[in-house]
């Protein structure tokens, strides 16, 4: 039919607009990289120098914070969203359980910037003195705690602040997963003699793939957050598998590299490189996700 | 949408935002350029040591005449990239031009010292009475930002501080530093090669430099004077180094330093004016000409008085706009930096002496040259 | 024997799951008392012309106001949310309407997973293209960023309304002689509207609290309040950020305040929203 057709064509252009966009950017970031990949190849990435006087320079503290700072966020986010779904839909009664579920959707609109005013101001003060300095003297021969924290801004400090900033995120996924659960299932289980905590496990298995969504989603976030690590991390270029160090990923690294990075010959490519490398690890993560969520929704609903 | 209370909600969020937005329009304040229509905005960027200065300097001059300044202190570094990027009017920056760069922009690019700074050694060390001074040496501060002296109780660090050895802590120094590219840095860096050659050697003097403290895991970085100064306050047994006028600003203690004459001095008026004096017959007499050796002639001057550690910031301009109003306006602002500004100064920065402020008039003849060439 | 073990572990994980929410909880809610506390005081000596005036100077005791600030986020998100908006309205009734087009994955997986990339490199794109072709930063560049960067937010509100249109309606409507252009005026628009005016108003508020996007491209307007959309500006989420960085207590009172302010504006219409969409869903 003409018609159909002619609608069809109209609502591309502007879909595929869109869609160009986010190539464009793509493309920008992938030909400004190569020079510093072509110059430096892998070393770039496992090197950890910053010395525009000599020029040598490799980004390994930026993606070892960046990852780090992830993998601490994920480790926060992941029991405590699934212990949220439980505790509100289930341990509460009705009208205490939709307060907490509000508040947990403001807590979602913040934005990230509060939480890092909050987090490099407040907490990390709080727990300087009262968790990290016992943490290295405790615990000094883990290596994660084996240096002296000189601040409370290091990389716990940043990796804390993040996943607590995803946990409403986290949160509304699974609690929508928990609510396309067929009651009948549960009510099956509890009829059975079930205990609470079996039927949670029972629950826990089936939300499964969105569970491992939800933290795939979440990091590919983490990854990628600027303002609450720039305000919590320390900001120093080091490499360390000490978490009290301070420290810095690669979207803090160029908050504070990018402006003045064309003075000096190769810095902006090799920001865009870093920036790349990050960008393709959030992809794989979040596609992964949203994956595991379609999968999910069609045994859900099939 | 039909919702009455949705429809109204959306139109007074509307009205409210463009009601606020209006109101502001409409009452910025209009240029006082003759021929000018509205409102001239002329932006800058870089040093953070002087930015306190500037800002309060911009705000002034918009208020008086109506031509807004905007400064950002984003370093020195990224100032100077975004000026030749152009896509700031003017920079203000610590270090002069190197020779290369000079020569490769000679002519077009016009250096004015517009302020006069000194770079102070600040610490937080509790225990230590605040009326009592630490005193330090060039040679001691190289090893403490290489790792190499790592606790306050160091012999070398009491041996310079005989009043309060006994009271020196037998605590780690965390050194802070700058993360950002920054004339600061250049400058700091410059004056523990000049002090201590063969402790801080030439590879470790620049705008931004990896700095050995760090791989011991007791440096910390800043962005920006400000940042070195937010984490020296809150860091206990910290040292960093920054503009005077933060140091007095956070009422962080400051560091007695000894000069080249073998005095342990402070920053004060007569002392930094002092190192000045003796680099005055060294300054180029033209914005046009080369400043680049300005930079070390400042630093460790002789004279039992001088201060240490001494800085012009120097506002880069191009000699040619091409726009009659830019010009007229940075004339306007130069003008009013070297002349009333001088006189309105924050703790913390000191007044040019007269001949470096002939130095700097004489770029408004030459901007004013340029505009009706193009 | 075993039914104690189990009701002993019972307790036990009902206990931890309690521990664990509170874990979570808690600090969310320290965060918002904090915010309050030490955003109320500059907000209360400050008054309305903490919105109407200019930012105080580093060194000085007077807080100052954010205008700037306010200005350049309400201008700067108003623009990038009518453009996001405008352009999810096509792909979110293109991806509905065809979904079984090749076209249409290809959107949906290039909009969701760009859902999570690092927001600062929207930044450094458009630095790159518009802030140094200019030769300054502006309010422009920095609606641009935005708009980038809730382009996926107004996909997924805009795609989700549309989506929870029953297909009944689009069979009525076509079977009433409809043609596909006015499905999407009366069908999606009109039925799911309540839905589209909260994904509207939840893509303003994200564009509202973005941060990144603008750190290289709307500039940092302190001396005057707003000059133009092709000049530089300023932004509620970038005033708190930078005043953060900084060690000047005046700053510091300022950046409370903003985030207080931020913090209030959100809550209201989420608030709104909440109580008026759950209101139509059964």
């Amino acid at each position: 039919m003409g018609k159909s057709e002619y609608t069809f064509y109209l609502l591309l252009i502007p879909s595929l607009l869109s869609f160009s966009i986010l190539t464009l950017i793509l493309i920008h970031v992938v030909t400004l990289s190569l020079p510093a990949f072509m110059s430096h190849g892998l070393s770039l990435l496992l090197e950890a120098r910053w010395n525009p006087v000599l020029q040598k320079y490799g980004l390994l503290p930026a993606l070892l914070g960046t990852l780090l700072t992830g993998l601490v966020s994920i480790l926060i986010v992941t029991p405590i969203s699934l212990s949220l779904i439980f505790f509100i839909r289930d341990l509460l009664p009705g009208k205490a359980s939709r307060i907490f579920h509000r508040l947990i959707e403001v807590m979602g609109a913040l934005p990230t910037v509060v939480y890092g005013l909050w987090g490099g101001f407040i907490l990390s003060q709080f727990l300087y003195s009262s968790i990290y300095i016992q943490l290295h003297d405790y615990l000094d021969y883990i290596p994660l705690f084996s240096c002296k924290p000189l601040s409370g801004q290091n990389i716990l400090s940043a990796g804390i602040v993040l996943g607590l900033s995803m946990i409403p995120y986290a949160s509304s996924l699974l609690i929508e997963g928990y609510k396309s659960i067929p009651s009948r299932y549960i009510e099956a289980a509890y009829s059975l003699g079930f205990y609470r905590f079996e039927v949670y496990r029972l629950i826990t298995g089936i939300l499964k793939p969105l569970l491992i969504a939800a933290i795939m989603l979440s990091l590919s976030r983490a990854l990628g957050e600027t303002t609450i690590v720039a305000l919590t991390i320390g900001n120093a270029y080091m490499a360390s598998a000490c978490m009290l160090n301070p420290g810095t990923t690669m979207s803090a690294w160029i908050v504070s590299q990018f402006e003045s990075s064309f003075l000096y010959p190769g810095v902006s490519s090799i920001l865009y490189a870093g920036v790349l490398i990050v960008m393709m690890l959030s992809f794989v993560s979040s596609s992964i996700g949203i994956m595991l969520i379609n999968r999910w929704r069609s045994i859900i609903h099939g | 949408m039909k919702e009455p209370l949705l429809q109204s909600m959306a139109i007074i969020m509307t009205v409210l935002a463009l009601t606020i937005a209006l109101y502001f329009i409409v009452l910025a304040p209009d240029t006082r350029l003759e021929g000018y229509h509205g409102t001239l905005v002329i932006n800058g960027a870089g040093s953070t040591l002087i930015a306190p200065q500037i800002l309060e300097w911009s705000k002034e001059f918009t208020e008086k005449t109506g031509i807004v300044i905007e400064y950002s202190p984003t370093g020195s570094g990224a100032g100077r990239a975004m000026f030749f990027n152009k896509t700031v009017v003017f920079a203000v920056s610590d270090p002069p031009l190197d020779r290369e760069t000079y020569l490769e922009y000679r002519g077009r690019v016009l250096q004015l010292p517009i302020v006069l700074s000194a770079i102070v050694i600040t610490y937080n060390i509790p225990g230590i009475p605040r009326d009592i001074q630490l005193n330090l040496t060039g040679r001691i501060l190289a090893l403490i930002y290489k790792g190499e002296i790592t606790r306050w109780n160091d012999e070398r660090i009491k041996e310079v501080n005989p009043a309060i050895a006994d009271l020196l802590p037998n605590k780690e120094i965390v050194a802070v530093h700058r993360s950002d590219s920054s004339g600061t840095t250049r400058v700091f860096t410059a004056y523990l090669n000049k002090a201590a050659p063969d402790i801080w050697g030439n590879e470790l003097v620049g705008f931004s430099i990896e700095w050995p403290v760090d791989r011991t895991g007791r440096g910390l970085g800043g962005k920006g004077n400000e940042g070195v100064a937010n984490l020296v306050t809150s860091t206990p047994y910290s040292i960093g180094y920054i503009e005077a006028s933060y140091a007095l600003y956070v009422g962080m203690p400051v560091a007695r330093l000894e000069n080249k004459e073998g005095y342990f001095v402070t920053a004060s008026r007569e002392n930094v004016l002092s190192a000045v004096k003796h680099v005055l017959n060294q300054l180029p007499g033209s914005p046009l000409e080369d400043f680049s050796m300005v930079l070390d002639a400042l630093l460790n001057t002789p004279g039992p008085d001088s201060y240490p550690i001494v800085s012009f910031s120097y506002m880069f301009i191009y000699s040619d706009y091409k726009d009659v109003y830019v010009t007229e306006a940075l004339s306007r602002l130069i003008e009013y930096i070297l002349i009333e500004g001088q006189d309105r100064l924050l703790p913390g920065y000191y007044q040019l002496p007269d001949e470096v402020i002939e130095i700097g008039l004489k770029a408004l003849e030459i901007i004013s040259r340029g505009s009706y060439n193009g | 024997m075993a039914r104690d073990v189990r009701k002993v572990i019972n307790i036990l994980v009902i206990l931890i799951i309690i521990f664990l929410s509170g874990l979570g909880v808690l600090p969310l809610l320290w965060l918002l008392y904090s915010t309050v506390l030490n955003g109320l005081p500059p907000l209360i000596m400050k008054g309305l012309s903490f919105i109407t005036g200019l930012p105080g100077t580093p060194m000085d005791t007077d807080i100052g106001g954010i205008a700037p600030a306010v200005v350049g986020t309400l201008i700067s998100s108003t623009i990038a949310t009518l453009m996001a908006v405008a352009l999810a309205v096509f792909s979110s009734m293109f991806t509905r309407e065809y979904p079984y087009s090749l076209v249409s994955g290809f959107i949906e997986t290039v909009i969701r997973a760009f859902n999570g990339i690092p927001t600062i490199i929207i930044s450094m794109f458009i630095y790159s293209i518009m802030v140094i072709r200019m030769g300054r930063p502006s309010i422009l560049a920095g609606s641009l960023a935005l708009f980038i960067a809730v382009l996926p937010t107004a996909h997924y509100y805009l795609s989700s309304a549309f989506r929870s249109v029953e297909e009944k309606y689009r069979e009525a409507a076509f079977s009433l002689g409809f043609k596909r252009v006015h499905l999407l005026r009366y069908v999606y628009l009109g039925i799911a509207r309540r839905q589209v005016a909260s994904g509207i108003l939840m893509t303003f508020i994200r564009s509202a609290g973005e941060t990144a996007p603008l750190l290289f491209t709307i500039g940092f307007l302190t001396n005057s309040v707003f000059q133009g959309i092709d000049q530089p500006g300023n932004a509620v989420s970038l005033l708190i950020f930078n005043y953060a960085l900084s060690p000047y207590n005046n700053y510091h009172m300022a950046a409370w305040g903003a985030s207080l302010l931020l913090l209030l504006l959100i809550l209201v219409p989420v608030l709104f929203i909440e109580w008026f969409v759950k209101e139509v869903r059964k």
